[in-house]
């Protein structure tokens, strides 16, 4: 009965939240405990804040928890051409999130519920796409964070076996848009014009699948794949102009993540401490332009590698640590397009306070601070493989925005709170 | 009524729409000059077919409206004014010719509104017998 309560409540949440508040997968959105050990958590425990990580983890809590987190993060990235002045691209963003996690009661019991919401404190959603496609644009830093992301996911425990299985939402953009030319509406040209613009919201859908295991007493493994989020911008635009029709396409795409197959260790060497680690394959080859094309040169395929560290110092209090190496996809930027992006390092440190052996109240507080810090990225444009920017002349004239070469080079510096509410008053 | 809703309504009653912006149109001649042009080639900019709004047809410029005010700035090639300076709606420009020069035009209407403008005079590499294939200036 303690359960269906509990389960009603945060179902109840769900429903009656106005302003969502959690961890999804978007960008830069995790909760601190899975930030502060730098994303190593495929195969440690989880709960209703590693639900995009791995969905198998919500197999672990025995009982009903709510998570709201947010972050603030400072994006430091500057361009410049070669023996020009840099020019300063950062920015600053936050965001919220909400998460809850529950066994099922009654005859469902031993399936577990999970749902969670990112909501970016500026944009639902912005789709960036520049005018020109040789725009010096961050494809790793600048705009990933910028839009609202849902998921859903349910898990089960089949013996030694933690199986979960989840939809992440992202939103998508549809724009049919109408201008037509009406002689004589108006003594001025220009208000002559009629523009019918219709907007309307869809959902793209990606799957998530993981698996978690304990074959030893002091190790967990686990392996997941998550499906690459992406929007689409899409609509037609009809332009008519007295006998003149002209119907022209409108396809803008924003690829947010790409899909990615991670594996994952966790080692207990002693009962307070756990060290983990996660290798992680991501698809960067699919990432398409905003005009739904390939990018020249196309991206590469990455391996990234995470680990983490987390020390119960006592039976309420946690410090975690972690590290990462992510590999930049973007080759040498040669040819028409200037995207930004090198080698990544990150670093982050946090901390856990459990309140309910303190002061028995069912709350648990989290908290990081997180820096990632990329090489510079330097390329030499080739002429021979930049277009002609004008067939009006003889010869090929050259106008990219990153001719005759560039360098570029980006930090972020993030802090997040979670606070995890225990529904049950089941002890830790 | 919810206090999310107050706080809707309220920040609705706050907030005021922004400025109609304003066109901003950059017109250029010659758009390419030779590498190694070393400020040779004098450069048309022109922005006086910029409107006080946004528009999707090409409006006459009125002769009653409050003028518009221009910046321009530049990066790339490094550049000389020749005619004219930062803020004015026409000016002649010289490019060293050793790469691009890019051209950003601000334009600011009298309500406030801002657009800007990006242009880039593109270099065209000499030919195999040292000449430029350009037509002259």
């Amino acid at each position: 009965m303690r359960r269906a309560c509990a389960t009603l409540v945060v179902l109840a949440a769900l429903g009656s939240s106005s302003v969502a508040h959690a961890t999804a997968g978007t960008a830069y959105a995790e909760t601190s405990d899975v930030a502060a050990v730098a994303g190593a958590v495929v195969a440690r425990p989880g709960n209703a804040g590693t639900i995009a990580a791995n969905p198998a983890g919500l197999a672990d809590p025995s009982e009903a928890q709510v998570v709201l987190n947010g972050h603030f993060t400072a994006l430091s990235e500057s361009f410049a051409r070669t023996g020009e002045t840099k020019t300063a691209l950062g920015r600053s963003f936050g965001g919220f999130g909400f998460a809850a996690a529950s066994p099922l009661p009654g005859v469902l019991s031993g399936l577990h519920v999970g749902v969670a919401l990112d909501l970016p404190a500026e944009h639902i959603l912005r789709v960036y796409v520049p005018v020109r496609a040789d725009q010096p644009v961050s494809a790793l830093y600048g705009s990933r964070p910028d839009r609202i992301g849902a998921m859903l996911a349910l898990a089960y425990a089949l013996g030694p076996l933690k199986l979960g299985a989840g939809l992440s939402v992202s939103p998508s953009l549809e724009t049919p848009t109408e201008v037509t030319y009406v002689a004589g509406r108006d003594k001025t040209v220009d208000k002559s014009v009629v523009v019918r613009l219709d907007r309307s919201l869809s959902l793209a859908i990606a799957p998530t699948i993981g698996v978690r295991a304990q074959p030893l007493r002091w190790l967990e493994v686990g392996l997941v794949y998550r499906g690459a989020a992406i929007s689409h911008a899409t609509g037609t635009q009809r332009t008519v102009a007295g006998g003149i029709v002209a119907n022209d396409p409108i396809d803008f795409y924003q690829f947010w993540s790409p899909a990615e197959l991670a594996l994952g260790a966790a080692w207990k060497p002693r009962r307070a401490v756990t060290l983990s680690c996660d290798l992680t394959w991501h698809q960067w080859s699919a990432f398409r332009t905003g005009f739904d094309g390939e990018p020249s040169p196309e991206f590469r395929d990455t391996v990234s590698l995470r680990a983490g560290i987390s020390i119960a110092t006592t039976r309420w209090s946690v410090l975690r640590a972690g590290i990462a190496v992510e590999p930049s996809p973007i080759r040498e930027q040669v040819g028409n397009s200037n995207y930004l992006g090198a080698n990544t390092n990150t670093f982050s440190i946090g901390g856990g306070l459990d309140l309910r052996p303190i002061v028995h109240v069912p709350i648990a507080i989290d908290a990081h601070v997180r820096a990632r810090v990329s090489a510079v990225q330097s390329a030499h444009k080739d002429p021979a493989q930049l277009p002609d920017a004008s067939a009006e002349f003889q010869g090929k004239q050259i106008d990219n925005l990153g001719y005759p070469g560039l360098t570029s080079q980006a930090s972020s510096l993030q802090a997040g709170l979670t606070v995890t509410f225990f529904l049950s008053k089941e002890r830790p | 009524m919810r206090w999310g809703q107050v706080v809707v309504l309220i920040a609705i009653a706050c907030g005021s729409p922004p400025p109609p912006a304003p066109s901003a149109v950059i017109v250029m001649s010659p758009s390419s000059v030779c590498v190694g042009d070393a400020f040779t080639t004098p450069i048309h900019l022109d922005a006086t077919s910029s409107a006080q709004g946004l528009t999707l047809v090409y409006v006459r410029p009125d002769p009653n409206a409050p003028p518009l005010s221009y910046t321009w700035s530049f990066e790339g090639a490094a550049m000389r004014f020749d005619e004219g300076d930062a803020h004015s709606d026409t000016l002649t420009v010289r490019s060293s010719g050793d790469r691009p020069l890019h051209v950003t035009l601000e334009v600011r209407n009298s309500l406030g509104g801002v657009t800007d403008a990006l242009a880039s005079i593109s270099i065209t590499p000499v030919d195999a017998a040292g000449r430029c294939p350009l037509p002259p200036p």
